[in-house]
């Protein structure tokens, strides 16, 4: 009990110094926000940007949390199971590599349609009727100021195009970014448990061979656990990649919408 | 002269891909100019299609040209050494340790163990051209073909590019045939080739096709200015960029142009952008020339190509051309023809189809100036003439090694 309690402490140590940060860096966005003239979070919003932060803080899972023991019995007890979790490591940590490898995608396409999700919120903000961030001025440049001169060179027209872009509005697209972690998704979420084991050398058939009969031995206690994990993950999987398409029917709508009103503005 | 042996995964009628369809007219430009070729290949069908036979085993012809074809090796889970070279002593030896990833990833990959089989037994008399590079007709095939070995890799800088395996291969080749000046420069950089040792025979286009855009706009009733894209829709010739710069091209400018996309594959779009991007799947061959002709700007976001078979068929149709900046390919092709322009990000994007959807004069001369240049490059008796000779001129391959 004394072990358990001390790790307790020092976890709630942890998590209050975790939390002081965590409260430092959201005031540092919020002020960042505003400075840039974004809108301030909502508190539906801030109760995402927790949750995404207990993703970023819980996602790694690790096969290598401190044993501790105090008494001469905890040490032993605690020394047995060292030799033990040092003897299975070629057989638990791949499982677990390849679940952080998932976790790690999955966190990278929440944490990106988050983004996206705000990033949308911004597009409806400057929709409405207040706000008129393409102006009947920057329409008329655009459909206006364009070559007539078609004998012109090759390397004028190169030109003309970069000191346009120069001045085109920026764009953050986090479509982009989502669809290429989304398609990492599928390739992730299976972890294996029978990964093959390869040998070149005498010694290390003979290892194979063993590492062989123990896995076999062991797959009662250890694939069920992999299979249900495997079930969540497929379950991650398809509800991540129906939120990216709803996401990008989303955009297509605002973009429509968008589109309509340049349309009205140019009529 | 010799036989020139062609070695490709997968070849027929039915057969898709820009590797596959060079495979088969390369083939007969070389039999036009007088030299025997054959081609050798698997039952399978094509890299859209599981790995199953399709084609009948043994014999067979088109276009004239004589095909093997040999049984499948399905893709394998666990790296292996196919019994052929694992049998020959003297080829284990010179056979570096590579990583197991590697390893697993021409395990996975279609082969035929009876076609490498004959690459080792039936060498005489014979030239090989391995195409595409990444496969394990092409890597084993080119150990065992040793002084006969020649690569036709449709190289692209993409990751498992860089990987010691692929290394390794273009080094043991004779001769590496590029279909491009900048993919030439890319071999050369990842593999540490001589300037003889990789040869830019180029790629040539069926150069007759003429489009009927008028026809074409008639048949899908379709008015106002035209942008076109032709190609595997997926992210590895990023589509999905090209779909998010046209969502942001339309919001900002205005509902006052189509996108229209030709390819295969499915494609998921998102409903209210059908508004301007008009699916039209699988069209033939003369449907597609008809839309090239049709269109106003053919876009090529892809920065994956050692060619591009489809950007010369729309310069071809006198269509300008918008291509991706980080391709050297393509940006390259376009600098050189002057037929188009090439965008790093959204603002070039943007301001590019602005120039060029206001200037329809200006359109028209990128157009001619890719056909141009198409009529000048993309010629197949030159391009085989090329192929001929770089196969047929005695190289040594442990003078050019660096």
């Amino acid at each position: 009990m004394t072990t358990a309690n001390n790790t307790s402490d020092r976890d709630n140590q942890t998590h209050l110094d975790v939390a002081t940060i965590l409260t430092t860096l959201r005031d540092e966005v919020r002020a960042q926000r505003l400075a840039q003239g974004q809108q301030e979070l909502t508190s539906l919003e801030q109760e995402l940007q927790r949750s995404l932060d207990e993703i970023e803080l819980s996602r790694v899972v690790s096969a290598h949390w401190p044993l501790l023991g105090k008494t001469p019995l905890q040490r032993v007890v605690v020394l047995i199971n060292k030799v033990v979790r040092r003897y299975l490591r070629w057989y638990i940590n791949p499982i677990v590599e390849q679940q952080n490898a998932y976790n790690n995608t999955v966190a990278r396409t929440v944490q990106l349609l988050a983004e996206g999700y705000l990033d949308l919120k911004e597009q409806l903000h400057d929709l409405s009727p207040d706000e008129n961030p393409m102006t009947q001025q920057n329409i008329a440049h655009r459909t206006n100021a364009r070559s007539e001169n078609t004998t012109k060179t090759f390397e004028s027209l190169k030109a003309e195009m970069q000191q346009r872009a120069a001045i085109e509005a920026p764009t953050r697209l986090p479509d982009v970014a989502i669809r290429q972690h989304a398609s990492q998704l599928r390739l992730h979420q299976q972890v294996s448990a029978h990964w093959p084991l390869t040998d070149v050398t005498l010694p290390q058939r003979i290892a194979v061979l063993h590492n062989k009969i123990v896995r076999q031995y062991l797959r009662w206690y250890i694939n069920p656990i992999v299979e249900q994990q495997n079930a969540a993950n497929t379950a991650f999987t398809t509800t991540l990649l129906h939120l990216v398409r709803l996401d990008a029917e989303r955009r297509a709508q605002v973009a429509q919408r968008r589109a309509q009103r340049v349309s009205g503005q140019k009529r | 002269m010799q036989t020139i042996t062609i070695v490709s995964p997968w070849f027929g009628t039915d057969t898709v891909g820009g590797a596959e369809t060079q495979a088969r007219q390369l083939a007969q430009a070389i039999q036009g100019r007088g030299v025997t070729v054959e081609v050798w290949t698997t039952t399978g069908r094509d890299s859209f299609t599981p790995p199953t036979p399709y084609y009948p085993e043994g014999a067979d012809s088109l276009d004239g040209i004589p095909i093997r074809r040999f049984p499948l090796t399905p893709p394998a889970n666990d790296p292996y050494v196919p019994f052929v070279v694992a049998q020959r002593k003297n080829l284990l030896p010179l056979i570096p340790n590579f990583p197991d990833y590697e390893r697993r990833l021409l395990a996975s990959l279609v082969s035929s163990d009876a076609l490498l089989e004959a690459i080792a037994t039936e060498q005489a008399g014979r030239q090989f051209l391995f195409i595409p590079y990444p496969f394990p007709t092409s890597f084993w095939g080119t150990l065992l073909a040793g002084e006969r070995a020649n690569l036709l890799p449709c190289l692209h800088d993409e990751p498992y590019a860089r990987y010691s395996t692929y290394r390794w291969m273009f080094q043991q080749a004779r001769r590496v045939l590029s279909n491009s000046s900048a993919e030439r420069d890319l071999a050369r950089w990842l593999y540490d080739l001589a300037d003889e040792q990789v040869v830019v025979a180029g790629e040539g286009i069926d150069l007759t096709p003429h489009g009927d855009g008028a026809a074409f706009r008639q048949r899908h009733q379709l008015d106002g200015p035209l942008l076109l894209y032709v190609g595997r829709r997926d992210e590895s010739k990023n589509v999905p960029l090209l779909l998010s710069y046209i969502r942001e091209y339309w919001a900002r400018r205005g509902p006052s142009f189509t996108l229209m996309l030709i390819g295969r594959d499915e494609l998921d779009l998102p409903p209210s952008l059908e508004e301007v991007v008009l699916d039209l799947g699988y069209c033939d061959v003369s449907e597609k020339h008809d839309a090239y002709a049709a269109a106003d700007i053919f876009i090529n976001p892809s920065t994956y190509e050692s060619f591009s078979i489809v950007l010369m068929e729309a310069w071809l149709q006198e269509t300008a051309a918008l291509v991706h900046a980080d391709c050297v390919v393509t940006r390259e092709a376009a600098e050189t023809s002057h037929g188009g322009l090439a965008f790093r990000d959204f603002g070039e994007f943007a301001a590019a189809l602005d120039l060029l959807l206001a200037d329809a004069p200006l359109r028209q001369l990128l157009g001619r100036n890719g056909r141009a240049y198409v009529l000048d490059t993309c010629r197949w008796e030159v391009v085989a003439q090329r192929t001929i000779d770089a196969l047929h001129t005695h190289v040594d391959v442990d003078e050019v090694c660096v």
